[in-house]
């Protein structure tokens, strides 16, 4: 049979690959471009040292495609909110101005995790309808896309600070995955 | 087997294109052996093999790029033509006798079985394009092959049309100079 070509197949699905590896990697400079412009300008451009980090991520996901990627692209807008969080709520004892090595100056992770679980619970809205196979992977698209972005939020932050936020905010992701998926089979109940 | 329907075609490709591998494989098993007719019937069955091979893999090289939504057999013969010219150019540059008469000739006579099917899904393939314009497009390009009057516009206005209508069908074919 003229279409039984093992060889033909491979050398195809290897042009595929590579042809995604490309558009990937344009997708990933496109967001990454996105979020390095919002960061640098909402909070410094010390933040930038992670946009490696977001362009990897980025990469990846859209290479990966189908539900990982929609989640990972839903999860990004949400990573865009954190980067325009000021200091001042997630560091609510500190006033502008202080140092921290006065001893005046206080961390709040606890704060941190707050504000990152709330904002990872409003992404609530934002989770795609993915059939029941593919929520979790969908959960785990919407988790790195704000992550990836998040971390540019993360760079002034003491460790902490920063665990607090990022942990947050996957608490939140998940939370509101299932959240999703309780409703969507009370839904179908009836 | 069963022959997969075009709607089937357009529904892998943009599960492809989204990143769906489980897709890939009925897709290269149903556009290979188009990819082989066409080649065949323009480029004769010593070169069919090796431009059906380069066509496909273009074909998926670019598969990501593929816009979901769009009809896929248009879209693929475009990839197809481009890449049977360019391998038939440069054969004809290397060797003018072996290669014969110019490309854009069929190698096939008109009542063979493989042309028939071929141009008849060359003619839907381009239809679907065509209708997937929007109407003043569709209405412009169905006027310069004669099925309707040409709109009661001036020359200059007219040429004008026919001239966004084809950049509008090139970019739906996915920017190649498809036939």
């Amino acid at each position: 049979m003229e279409n039984e070509h093992p060889v033909g197949l491979r050398a195809a699905r290897r042009a595929y690959e590579l042809g995604r590896l490309r558009v990937s990697l344009l997708h990933g400079m496109a967001g990454s471009a996105l979020a390095a412009g919002v960061a640098a300008a909402s909070v410094g451009w010390r933040a930038l040292v992670w946009v490696p980090f977001t362009l990897l991520v980025w990469t990846a996901v859209e290479w990966r495609g189908t539900w990982l990627m929609r989640g990972a692209r839903r999860g990004f807008w949400a990573g865009l909110v954190t980067l325009l969080l000021p200091l001042s709520v997630l560091r609510p004892c500190c006033r502008p101005g202080m140092d921290m090595s006065s001893g005046t100056c206080c961390t709040m992770p606890e704060v941190c995790v707050a504000v990152g679980a709330f904002v990872g619970l409003s992404l609530a809205v934002l989770v795609p309808k993915a059939p029941i196979g593919h929520r979790a992977i969908t959960a785990v698209g919407m988790g790195l896309g704000v992550l990836s972005v998040a971390a540019l939020r993360c760079a002034p932050l003491l460790l902490g600070e920063a665990a607090g936020l990022l942990g947050g905010l996957l608490a939140g992701v998940l939370a509101a995955n299932i959240a999703r998926a309780w409703t969507d089979r009370q839904k179908a109940r009836g | 087997m069963r022959e997969p329907s075009e709607d089937e075609l357009d529904r892998w490709m943009a599960r492809l294109a989204q990143g769906d591998r489980s897709a890939f494989e009925p897709l290269f098993r149903a556009l290979h052996p188009r990819a082989i007719r066409f080649a065949r019937a323009r480029l004769g069955p010593d070169l069919a093999a090796d431009a059906a091979q380069s066509s496909m893999e273009r074909v998926f090289a670019r598969a990501s790029e593929f816009t979901p939504g769009r009809p896929v057999l248009p879209w693929f013969y475009a990839v197809v033509a481009n890449e049977v010219r360019a391998l038939a150019r440069r054969h004809s540059a290397r060797d003018v006798a072996a290669l014969g008469a110019p490309t854009s000739e069929w190698k096939t006579s008109p009542d063979d079985p493989e042309r028939l099917v071929l141009e008849r899904e060359l003619y839907l393939a381009l239809e679907r394009a065509i209708a997937s314009l929007d109407n003043s497009s569709a209405e412009v390009i169905a006027a310069v092959l004669g099925r309707v009057d040409v709109p009661a516009l001036n020359a200059p206005a007219f040429r004008k049309r026919v001239s966004r209508a084809y950049a509008r069908l090139r970019l739906l074919l996915g920017g190649f100079d498809g036939e």
